[in-house]
């Protein structure tokens, strides 16, 4: 005898497909859902695997990106993209003492910024013990150059430009000999910084920096791409790609090294 | 402090427009991640940036920029 599971008359409260599980009530709310989603996925786990843990592909190079402004002492106003130094300064010390970690990625499109965090940045990715490579895209302008060339092996790609161009207060008239002293020293501490840590020699390099006809604002140089591997800035043209399979050269070659010490 | 940039300085400190309110931007902890939100009401924020140098937490759904977190303040009992 066939039962009547008409679905015009089912009950209310049932699911007229399927008349013996009743339906759910209310639709879930949003949050609610999110979380009973995450169990779930938890169950299948340990009935699948046996874990409670979700398995998620761990990447042994971590990337840090620097963007816009790099902000050191005085915050910007809004309207200003930055890179702050006190989020970049502790990731940097993470990375460096965290062992699931072998290297660092470090993709630039900066227009300058405050000196001295931008040379602290630097300095800081220089005194790494795990390898790091660098891209240009876009630009790495003023202070950017500095931080570009601080990583173990660095790229930029070919339609990326730098602008290297001499510090200064902008707009303002340099009225005391000191004042002047104080730029020409800062000026020295990236030159030296950005020539130990490249192979441009320091004539080429103030050669740049002085250049005159280039720029319609200041005296300096665009240097886009390939030039600025020419120049010894920058080691090579190049992207994404490159830049991982050199990074994880560099992590292999680390490794090697290491071993042979113990 | 020096600024070396290609940026002039009346782009970097021009002043607001007093007529529309410049966005407030805050860090926020979601469970160990840390990201910058901005307010959109008195309990509501919108996600719009990831500190993180981990590539994977960019890859989180419910870390996507853009998406709208509600506040809710909650009372805790007192712990005698």
């Amino acid at each position: 005898m066939l039962e009547n599971d008409n679905p015009v008359i089912a009950p209310p409260g049932t699911n007229p497909e399927n008349p013996h599980e009743p339906v759910p009530a209310v639709e879930v709310p949003k949050k609610q859902r999110a979380a009973s989603a995450k169990k779930g996925s938890i169950v299948e786990n340990i009935q699948e695997m046996g874990t409670t843990e979700v398995p998620t592909a761990k990447s042994n190079v971590h990337v840090m990106t620097i963007i816009g402004q790099i902000e050191g002492h005085m915050v910007l106003p809004p309207q200003n993209k930055t890179t702050k130094y006190e989020h970049i300064m502790p990731q940097l010390v993470a990375i460096e003492q965290n062992p699931e970690i072998e290297g660092l990625m470090l993709l630039l499109n900066t227009v300058g910024g405050d000196v001295e965090a931008g040379l602290a940045i630097a300095e800081m990715i220089a005194s790494m013990s795990k390898p790091s490579v660098s891209i240009v895209l876009g630009g790495g302008h003023s202070i950017g150059a500095p931080i570009a060339v601080s990583a173990t092996y660095s790229f930029i790609v070919e339609s990326a430009s730098m602008t290297i161009h001499p510090i200064r207060l902008t707009g303002m008239v340099i009225g005391a000999p000191s004042s002047f002293d104080y730029l020409e020293k800062m000026q020295d501490r990236v030159n030296k910084f950005v020539v130990t840590h490249s192979s441009i020699n320091e004539k080429k390099w103030k050669e740049l920096l002085f250049k005159t006809g280039e720029l319609s604002r200041d005296i300096g140089t665009n240097v886009v791409g390939k030039d600025a591997v020419h120049y010894g800035l920058i080691n090579e043209v190049g992207g994404v790609s490159n830049a991982l399979v050199k990074l994880q050269q560099l992590i292999k070659a680390q490794k090697e090294t290491k071993g042979l010490k113990q | 402090m020096v600024l070396w940039t290609i940026m002039p300085s009346e782009l970097i400190f021009q002043e607001q427009n007093t007529m529309e309110q410049s966005p407030v931007y805050e860090e926020v902890d979601l469970e160990g991640k840390k990201v910058i939100v901005e307010r959109c009401s008195p309990n509501q924020s919108k996600i719009v940036r990831i500190i993180s140098t981990c590539p994977e937490d960019y890859m989180l759904e419910e870390l996507q920029p853009g998406t709208m977190l509600t506040y809710k303040p909650t009372y805790e009992k007192s712990i005698t």
